[in-house]
């Protein structure tokens, strides 16, 4: 069955800011071989969330990472700064191989158990088969960016704890030293991340779980279920205190 | 590792390479249309050529001839369809390595077997051969060269068999027939 995306013109890489993790930024930076800056935006935010950072001289403000538009600021048609028009008017992804999680996972979302579309996206009605969903593929990249998520979480709370307790530093840390430790923290924790698939296959789902109740493994106790990758939270808990404390060790 | 040649390449700021004419293979063609799912025409087009090309192909007996050649992006200044611009003027091509085989191997090229860069479409820099990365180098250029050779004989199929009396042929018809043959099923 071909790919609904492939002939579609309801312009979701027009529509949508396109949410980036942490992990997504240094994907795509090194794939690309270029800095982040030149490719992501912070979003102001209406109110703190998860993944909201604070940025020095702003203390009211909380932001979050976006993907960059092309063209004018004050258009009304800005696609996804990588968004090429080839072909129907859908147009194809210029970073296929480094495309954020949001894009990979898009439209579905995990429900009462079951992989479903997601109800508030603007694909057409019809275009995805109702069992499209629940092949593997999907539910594994949805639980890997769940966990990310997580990750990614923790790199949000150490930035902010920083920029609390340092008043002194505050002055240097804007959106440019933000990218910076994300970089540097995800150069050390991306090793870390790289378990063999059937290990990740038996961790995602248990720490999905665990998170859709509320509970992180690495912001607080490590639960018995997921006792046996103790560790395994240990080292990216530590790796991501390392960055202030000692700079990484540089 | 990345190569030194690519990563040279992908901190070049214009891509000014993008704004040539990119002539490809039927290969090329089919590669990126299999992997984007989109028409050989959304990617490709008819480029009048200079007489004698070896891949000259044409719509009629004894027409002009063309080249096919990657399409471009309409009111970008002839920037290649697939080059993307991050807002601070950076680009960089957005096929990756699914790009043309004679996009892979730029500036490399051989000229009578000595590996040399022409880099006249550059104004990022004077490359030099110490750019390249030497066997890479030269083993690409082998397929690119293998890639074309192929090409050519298949646009000379095409070309003989032109039928004269039931007139002109539609390029979505060559590229159509061209994507079959390809696949190694196409028959005049």
């Amino acid at each position: 069955m071909s790919n609904p995306c492939a002939t579609c013109v309801n312009q979701c890489c027009h529509e949508y800011v396109v949410p980036l993790s942490g992990f997504d930024v240094y994907r795509i930076a090194t794939g690309l071989h270029m800095a982040p800056e030149q490719f992501v935006v912070a979003v102001r935010q209406a109110e703190e969330t998860h993944f909201s950072f604070q940025l020095a001289g702003m203390p009211d403000d909380h932001f979050e990472l976006a993907l960059d538009k092309a063209g004018e600021r004050n258009s009304d048609d800005r696609p996804c700064v990588f968004w090429l028009p080839v072909g129907s008017a859908s147009g194809r992804c210029g970073i296929y191989p480094y495309r954020p999680f949001a894009c990979q996972v898009y439209p579905a979302t995990l429900e009462g158990g079951r992989m479903v579309r997601r109800e508030d996206v603007i694909c057409p009605a019809d275009a995805w088969r109702d069992d499209t969903f629940e092949a593997p593929v999907w539910r594994r990249q949805y639980l890997h960016m769940e966990c990310e998520a997580d990750v990614y979480r923790l790199a949000v709370v150490r930035w902010n704890h920083h920029l609390e307790q340092s008043p002194a530093a505050a002055d240097g840390l804007g959106l440019p030293t933000y990218l910076a430790y994300l970089m540097a923290l995800y150069e050390r924790v991306r090793p870390l991340l790289a378990l063999p698939r059937a290990e990740w296959d038996a961790l995602a789902p248990v720490w999905a779980e665990y998170l859709a109740a509320g509970e992180s493994p690495l912001l607080g106790d490590v639960p018995p279920q997921l006792m046996r990758w103790n560790d395994f939270f240990w080292s990216i808990y530590h790796t991501a205190s390392a960055a202030f404390d000692d700079g990484f060790g540089t | 590792m990345t190569a030194r040649r690519e990563l040279l390449w992908l901190a070049c700021r214009d891509k000014t390479c993008c704004y040539a004419k990119v002539l490809v293979t039927g290969h090329d063609v089919r590669r990126i249309c299999d992997a984007l799912g989109v028409k050989p025409w959304d990617v490709a087009a008819a480029c009048p050529a200079e007489p004698g090309p070896p891949d000259g192909f044409r719509l009629s007996p004894g027409g002009r001839l063309h080249q096919l050649a990657l399409v471009k992006r309409p009111g970008a200044g002839g920037a290649c369809t697939f080059l993307w611009k991050v807002n601070d003027g950076h680009a960089q091509c957005g096929l990756g390595a699914l790009r043309p085989g004679v996009c892979q191997a730029y500036p490399a090229v051989f000229v009578d077997g000595l590996l040399c860069a022409d880099s006249s479409a550059c104004t990022c820099r004077r490359w030099s051969v110490f750019d390249l990365d030497g066997d890479a180098d030269r083993e690409l250029l082998a397929r690119l060269a293998a890639e074309q050779s192929e090409h050519a004989a298949l646009v000379r199929r095409w070309n003989a068999a032109l039928p004269e009396e039931r007139g002109r042929r539609t390029f979505r018809q060559f590229c159509a027939w061209l994507m079959d043959a390809c696949a190694g099923a196409a028959a005049p």
